[in-house]
Protein backbone atom coordinates (compact mmCIF):
# COMPACT_ATOMS: atom_id res chain seq x y z
CA UNK A 1 0.00 0.00 0.00
CA UNK A 2 1.30 3.51 -0.81
CA UNK A 3 2.44 5.78 2.02
CA UNK A 4 -0.33 8.41 1.98
CA UNK A 5 -3.02 5.79 1.47
CA UNK A 6 -1.69 3.89 4.48
CA UNK A 7 -1.81 6.99 6.69
CA UNK A 8 -5.28 7.87 5.39
CA UNK A 9 -6.53 4.36 6.25
CA UNK A 10 -5.07 4.71 9.75
CA UNK A 11 -6.80 8.06 10.25
CA UNK A 12 -10.03 6.68 8.84
CA UNK A 13 -10.21 4.18 11.72
CA UNK A 14 -10.50 7.12 14.10
CA UNK A 15 -12.12 9.92 12.10
CA UNK A 16 -14.78 10.56 9.48
CA UNK A 17 -13.79 12.03 6.09
CA UNK A 18 -15.31 15.38 7.18
CA UNK A 19 -13.05 15.43 10.22
CA UNK A 20 -10.03 14.53 8.12
CA UNK A 21 -10.73 17.42 5.73
CA UNK A 22 -10.98 19.78 8.71
CA UNK A 23 -7.46 18.84 9.80
CA UNK A 24 -5.46 17.51 6.85
CA UNK A 25 -4.55 17.99 3.25
CA UNK A 26 -3.27 14.56 2.27
CA UNK A 27 -1.84 14.22 -1.22
CA UNK A 28 -2.81 11.43 -3.59
CA UNK A 29 -0.20 8.72 -4.10
CA UNK A 30 0.82 8.99 -7.74
CA UNK A 31 3.42 7.48 -10.03
CA UNK A 32 5.80 9.85 -11.79
CA UNK A 33 3.93 9.26 -15.05
CA UNK A 34 0.54 10.05 -13.45
CA UNK A 35 1.98 13.19 -11.89
CA UNK A 36 3.35 14.31 -15.24
CA UNK A 37 0.01 13.81 -17.00
CA UNK A 38 -1.93 15.65 -14.30
CA UNK A 39 0.53 18.55 -14.29
CA UNK A 40 0.42 18.83 -18.09
CA UNK A 41 -3.35 18.89 -18.15
CA UNK A 42 -3.42 21.43 -15.35
CA UNK A 43 -0.81 23.67 -16.98
CA UNK A 44 -2.96 24.05 -20.09
CA UNK A 45 -6.01 25.01 -18.01
CA UNK A 46 -3.97 27.42 -15.89
CA UNK A 47 -2.45 29.22 -18.87
CA UNK A 48 -5.89 29.51 -20.43
CA UNK A 49 -7.33 31.01 -17.23
CA UNK A 50 -4.44 33.50 -17.02
CA UNK A 51 -5.20 34.67 -20.56
CA UNK A 52 -8.90 35.05 -19.74
CA UNK A 53 -8.34 37.07 -16.58
CA UNK A 54 -10.77 40.01 -16.42
CA UNK A 55 -10.01 43.61 -15.45
CA UNK A 56 -12.06 43.13 -12.27
CA UNK A 57 -9.93 40.12 -11.31
CA UNK A 58 -6.72 42.05 -12.01
CA UNK A 59 -7.90 44.88 -9.78
CA UNK A 60 -8.91 42.53 -6.97
CA UNK A 61 -5.53 40.76 -7.12
CA UNK A 62 -3.56 44.01 -7.03
CA UNK A 63 -5.62 45.45 -4.20
CA UNK A 64 -5.40 42.29 -2.10
CA UNK A 65 -1.64 42.31 -2.64
CA UNK A 66 -1.50 45.94 -1.55
CA UNK A 67 -3.64 45.26 1.52
CA UNK A 68 -1.64 42.22 2.66
CA UNK A 69 1.68 44.02 2.21
CA UNK A 70 0.27 46.86 4.33
CA UNK A 71 -0.77 44.31 6.95
CA UNK A 72 2.76 42.90 7.07
CA UNK A 73 4.08 46.43 7.47
CA UNK A 74 1.80 47.07 10.45
CA UNK A 75 3.20 43.94 12.08
CA UNK A 76 6.74 45.30 11.76
CA UNK A 77 7.96 48.29 13.70
CA UNK A 78 9.18 51.60 12.33
CA UNK A 79 8.34 53.82 9.40
CA UNK A 80 9.05 52.82 5.79
CA UNK A 81 8.94 55.52 3.15
CA UNK A 82 7.69 53.16 0.43
CA UNK A 83 4.65 52.46 2.60
CA UNK A 84 3.89 56.07 3.44
CA UNK A 85 0.31 57.21 2.89
CA UNK A 86 1.28 59.34 -0.11
CA UNK A 87 3.25 56.57 -1.84
CA UNK A 88 0.48 54.03 -1.30
CA UNK A 89 -2.13 56.47 -2.59
CA UNK A 90 0.01 57.04 -5.68
CA UNK A 91 0.27 53.25 -6.07
CA UNK A 92 -3.49 52.89 -5.71
CA UNK A 93 -4.13 55.41 -8.50
CA UNK A 94 -1.65 53.53 -10.71
CA UNK A 95 -3.44 50.24 -10.07
CA UNK A 96 -6.74 51.86 -11.04
CA UNK A 97 -5.22 53.20 -14.24
CA UNK A 98 -7.10 56.50 -13.80
CA UNK A 99 -5.82 60.04 -14.29
CA UNK A 100 -5.26 61.94 -11.06
CA UNK A 101 -7.88 64.46 -12.13
CA UNK A 102 -10.52 61.76 -12.69
CA UNK A 103 -9.65 60.04 -9.43
CA UNK A 104 -9.87 63.34 -7.50
CA UNK A 105 -13.37 63.81 -8.93
CA UNK A 106 -14.40 60.31 -7.93
CA UNK A 107 -13.55 60.89 -4.28
CA UNK A 108 -14.81 64.49 -4.26
CA UNK A 109 -11.40 66.13 -3.80
CA UNK A 110 -10.02 69.20 -5.52
CA UNK A 111 -7.14 68.10 -7.83
CA UNK A 112 -4.81 70.53 -6.03
CA UNK A 113 -5.60 68.92 -2.69
CA UNK A 114 -4.91 65.47 -4.16
CA UNK A 115 -1.63 66.74 -5.52
CA UNK A 116 -0.67 68.06 -2.06
CA UNK A 117 -1.58 64.71 -0.46
CA UNK A 118 0.53 62.84 -3.00
CA UNK A 119 3.54 65.06 -2.38
CA UNK A 120 3.16 64.69 1.40
CA UNK A 121 2.57 68.46 1.84
CA UNK A 122 -0.88 67.73 3.25
CA UNK A 123 -2.08 65.01 5.61
CA UNK A 124 -5.19 62.88 5.14
CA UNK A 125 -8.19 63.33 7.41
CA UNK A 126 -10.74 60.84 8.68
CA UNK A 127 -13.25 61.77 5.97
CA UNK A 128 -10.72 60.93 3.26
CA UNK A 129 -9.84 57.49 4.60
CA UNK A 130 -13.53 56.58 4.70
CA UNK A 131 -13.84 57.69 1.08
CA UNK A 132 -10.81 55.59 0.08
CA UNK A 133 -12.23 52.54 1.83
CA UNK A 134 -15.46 52.92 -0.08
CA UNK A 135 -13.71 53.67 -3.38
CA UNK A 136 -11.64 50.45 -3.25
CA UNK A 137 -14.76 48.34 -2.69
CA UNK A 138 -13.88 47.90 1.01
CA UNK A 139 -10.86 45.75 0.11
CA UNK A 140 -8.50 48.07 2.00
CA UNK A 141 -10.15 49.22 5.25
CA UNK A 142 -10.17 52.89 6.28
CA UNK A 143 -8.08 52.03 9.32
CA UNK A 144 -5.29 50.73 7.06
CA UNK A 145 -5.09 54.05 5.21
CA UNK A 146 -5.10 55.85 8.53
CA UNK A 147 -2.34 53.65 9.99
CA UNK A 148 -0.10 54.45 7.02
CA UNK A 149 -0.46 58.10 7.95
CA UNK A 150 -0.08 57.56 11.70
CA UNK A 151 3.15 55.57 11.20
CA UNK A 152 4.72 58.61 9.56
CA UNK A 153 3.33 60.87 12.24
CA UNK A 154 4.82 58.64 14.96
CA UNK A 155 8.18 58.75 13.22
CA UNK A 156 8.04 62.55 13.05
CA UNK A 157 7.07 62.81 16.72
CA UNK A 158 10.00 60.58 17.66
CA UNK A 159 12.61 62.29 15.53
CA UNK A 160 11.68 65.97 15.08
CA UNK A 161 14.06 67.50 17.64
CA UNK A 162 13.75 70.96 16.12
CA UNK A 163 10.01 71.10 16.67
CA UNK A 164 10.40 69.57 20.13
CA UNK A 165 12.70 72.41 21.17
CA UNK A 166 10.49 75.11 19.65
CA UNK A 167 7.39 73.78 21.38
CA UNK A 168 9.09 73.23 24.72
CA UNK A 169 9.92 76.96 24.80
CA UNK A 170 6.21 77.70 24.73
CA UNK A 171 5.52 75.68 27.91
CA UNK A 172 5.41 77.39 31.30
CA UNK A 173 5.39 75.97 34.82
CA UNK A 174 6.09 72.43 33.59
CA UNK A 175 6.24 69.64 36.15
CA UNK A 176 9.69 68.65 37.35
CA UNK A 177 10.68 65.39 38.99
CA UNK A 178 13.90 64.42 40.66
CA UNK A 179 15.96 61.98 38.63
CA UNK B 1 -5.31 35.68 13.15
CA UNK B 2 -7.55 34.09 15.72
CA UNK B 3 -8.05 30.44 16.68
CA UNK B 4 -11.33 29.53 18.35
CA UNK B 5 -11.56 27.33 21.42
CA UNK B 6 -14.80 25.48 20.75
CA UNK B 7 -15.34 24.54 24.37
CA UNK B 8 -15.01 27.97 25.95
CA UNK B 9 -15.78 30.11 22.90
CA UNK B 10 -12.58 32.09 23.60
CA UNK B 11 -10.32 33.25 20.81
CA UNK B 12 -6.53 33.01 20.87
CA UNK B 13 -4.04 34.97 18.80
CA UNK B 14 -2.14 32.63 16.47
CA UNK B 15 1.07 33.15 14.55
CA UNK B 16 2.28 31.45 11.38
CA UNK B 17 5.95 31.52 10.46
CA UNK B 18 8.56 29.50 8.62
CA UNK B 19 9.70 26.30 10.29
CA UNK B 20 13.29 26.56 11.52
CA UNK B 21 15.77 23.72 11.02
CA UNK B 22 15.72 23.09 14.76
CA UNK B 23 11.92 22.56 14.69
CA UNK B 24 12.15 19.38 12.61
CA UNK B 25 13.58 17.25 15.40
CA UNK B 26 10.89 18.62 17.72
CA UNK B 27 8.17 17.75 15.19
CA UNK B 28 9.61 14.25 14.78
CA UNK B 29 9.41 13.66 18.54
CA UNK B 30 5.87 15.09 18.77
CA UNK B 31 3.43 12.16 18.71
CA UNK B 32 0.71 14.55 17.56
CA UNK B 33 2.17 14.55 14.03
CA UNK B 34 2.11 11.38 11.94
CA UNK B 35 3.60 12.55 8.65
CA UNK B 36 7.35 12.66 8.10
CA UNK B 37 7.85 16.42 7.85
CA UNK B 38 11.58 16.08 7.17
CA UNK B 39 10.56 14.98 3.65
CA UNK B 40 8.99 18.42 3.14
CA UNK B 41 12.23 20.29 3.78
CA UNK B 42 12.77 20.90 0.07
CA UNK B 43 9.56 23.00 0.03
CA UNK B 44 8.41 26.02 2.04
CA UNK B 45 7.19 24.77 5.40
CA UNK B 46 5.28 26.91 7.91
CA UNK B 47 4.16 26.27 11.48
CA UNK B 48 1.18 27.65 13.38
CA UNK B 49 1.31 28.25 17.11
CA UNK B 50 -0.51 30.32 19.69
CA UNK B 51 1.17 33.61 20.59
CA UNK B 52 1.19 32.62 24.25
CA UNK B 53 2.51 29.09 23.62
CA UNK B 54 5.38 29.50 21.23
CA UNK B 55 6.94 26.11 21.88
CA UNK B 56 3.83 24.14 20.95
CA UNK B 57 3.28 23.67 17.22
CA UNK B 58 -0.40 23.14 16.43
CA UNK B 59 -0.34 22.90 12.66
CA UNK B 60 2.04 22.55 9.73
CA UNK B 61 1.80 23.58 6.09
CA UNK B 62 4.03 22.64 3.18
CA UNK B 63 3.74 24.63 -0.06
CA UNK B 64 5.47 24.52 -3.43
CA UNK B 65 5.96 27.80 -5.26
CA UNK B 66 5.32 27.23 -8.98
CA UNK B 67 6.37 30.61 -10.36
CA UNK B 68 5.97 29.74 -14.04
CA UNK B 69 2.26 29.00 -13.47
CA UNK B 70 1.77 31.80 -10.93
CA UNK B 71 0.47 29.44 -8.29
CA UNK B 72 1.20 28.12 -4.85
CA UNK B 73 0.57 24.41 -4.40
CA UNK B 74 -0.33 23.01 -0.98
CA UNK B 75 1.51 19.72 -0.69
CA UNK B 76 0.60 18.81 2.86
CA UNK B 77 -1.29 20.14 5.88
CA UNK B 78 -1.41 18.49 9.26
CA UNK B 79 -2.99 19.62 12.49
CA UNK B 80 -1.64 18.02 15.67
CA UNK B 81 -3.72 15.03 16.68
CA UNK B 82 -4.35 16.62 20.03
CA UNK B 83 -6.80 18.82 18.18
CA UNK B 84 -8.27 16.36 15.73
CA UNK B 85 -11.82 15.10 15.39
CA UNK B 86 -14.01 14.42 18.40
CA UNK B 87 -11.34 15.37 20.88
CA UNK B 88 -10.48 18.64 19.21
CA UNK B 89 -10.75 21.85 21.18
CA UNK B 90 -9.22 24.39 18.85
CA UNK B 91 -11.02 25.09 15.62
CA UNK B 92 -10.00 26.53 12.24
CA UNK B 93 -6.32 25.61 12.30
CA UNK B 94 -6.31 24.01 8.83
CA UNK B 95 -8.51 26.85 7.54
CA UNK B 96 -5.98 29.38 8.82
CA UNK B 97 -3.13 27.49 7.14
CA UNK B 98 -4.97 27.35 3.81
CA UNK B 99 -5.85 31.06 4.10
CA UNK B 100 -2.21 31.81 4.89
CA UNK B 101 -1.22 30.09 1.62
CA UNK B 102 -3.82 32.26 -0.16
CA UNK B 103 -2.32 35.41 1.38
CA UNK B 104 1.16 34.42 0.14
CA UNK B 105 -0.30 33.76 -3.30
CA UNK B 106 -1.78 37.28 -3.37
CA UNK B 107 1.45 38.88 -2.13
CA UNK B 108 3.49 37.09 -4.81
CA UNK B 109 1.19 38.40 -7.53
CA UNK B 110 -0.54 35.08 -8.26
CA UNK B 111 -4.07 36.45 -7.81
CA UNK B 112 -4.43 34.30 -4.71
CA UNK B 113 -4.14 31.12 -6.79
CA UNK B 114 -3.64 28.11 -4.52
CA UNK B 115 -3.91 24.52 -5.71
CA UNK B 116 -3.96 21.12 -4.06
CA UNK B 117 -4.26 17.51 -5.16
CA UNK B 118 -6.22 15.69 -2.49
CA UNK B 119 -7.31 12.10 -2.39
CA UNK B 120 -10.02 11.65 -5.02
CA UNK B 121 -12.69 10.60 -2.52
CA UNK B 122 -12.19 13.81 -0.49
CA UNK B 123 -12.49 16.22 -3.43
CA UNK B 124 -16.15 17.11 -2.81
CA UNK B 125 -15.48 17.82 0.85
CA UNK B 126 -12.64 20.27 0.08
CA UNK B 127 -14.87 21.96 -2.46
CA UNK B 128 -17.73 22.33 0.00
CA UNK B 129 -15.71 23.34 3.03
CA UNK B 130 -13.20 25.75 1.46
CA UNK B 131 -14.69 26.70 -1.91
CA UNK B 132 -12.08 24.97 -4.08
CA UNK B 133 -13.04 24.23 -7.67
CA UNK B 134 -11.78 21.63 -10.05
CA UNK B 135 -8.89 22.30 -12.49
CA UNK B 136 -8.48 18.92 -14.16
CA UNK B 137 -7.47 16.58 -11.32
CA UNK B 138 -6.32 19.47 -9.12
CA UNK B 139 -8.43 21.76 -6.98
CA UNK B 140 -7.82 25.49 -6.77
CA UNK B 141 -9.02 28.77 -5.30
CA UNK B 142 -8.23 32.18 -6.77
CA UNK B 143 -9.48 35.78 -6.81
CA UNK B 144 -12.80 36.03 -4.91
CA UNK B 145 -12.73 32.51 -3.46
CA UNK B 146 -9.17 33.03 -2.23
CA UNK B 147 -10.06 36.45 -0.82
CA UNK B 148 -13.01 34.84 0.97
CA UNK B 149 -10.67 32.44 2.78
CA UNK B 150 -8.24 35.24 3.71
CA UNK B 151 -11.10 37.38 5.05
CA UNK B 152 -12.69 34.48 6.92
CA UNK B 153 -9.64 32.96 8.59
CA UNK B 154 -7.09 35.77 8.75
CA UNK B 155 -9.28 38.89 8.81
CA UNK B 156 -8.10 42.47 8.57
CA UNK B 157 -6.92 43.32 12.06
Amino acid sequence: MNKYERIYKELRKQFSDEEIVERYVIPEDLSDQEKKEIEEEFRKLRLKSLKERTEEQRLLSELMRMKLLMKDYFERSGFEEELSFSNQLEQYIKILGRSKKDFAGEIDLHPTKLSRLLSGRENPNVELVYRLENHCGNVIPAIYWWRLHSRKLEEEIKTDEKKRKIESKKVKNNLKFRA
Amino acid sequence: MKILDKESGSEFEAIIEKVAESDYSEIKRDKGFIFNWSLEKEYEVYKLYLKDEEGRILGLLSVIDNQSELRLHINLIEVTRGNVGRIKKLDNIAGCLIAFACSIAFKRGYGGFVSLLPKTKLVDLYQNKYGFRQYGRLLAVEFESSKYLVDKYIGSE
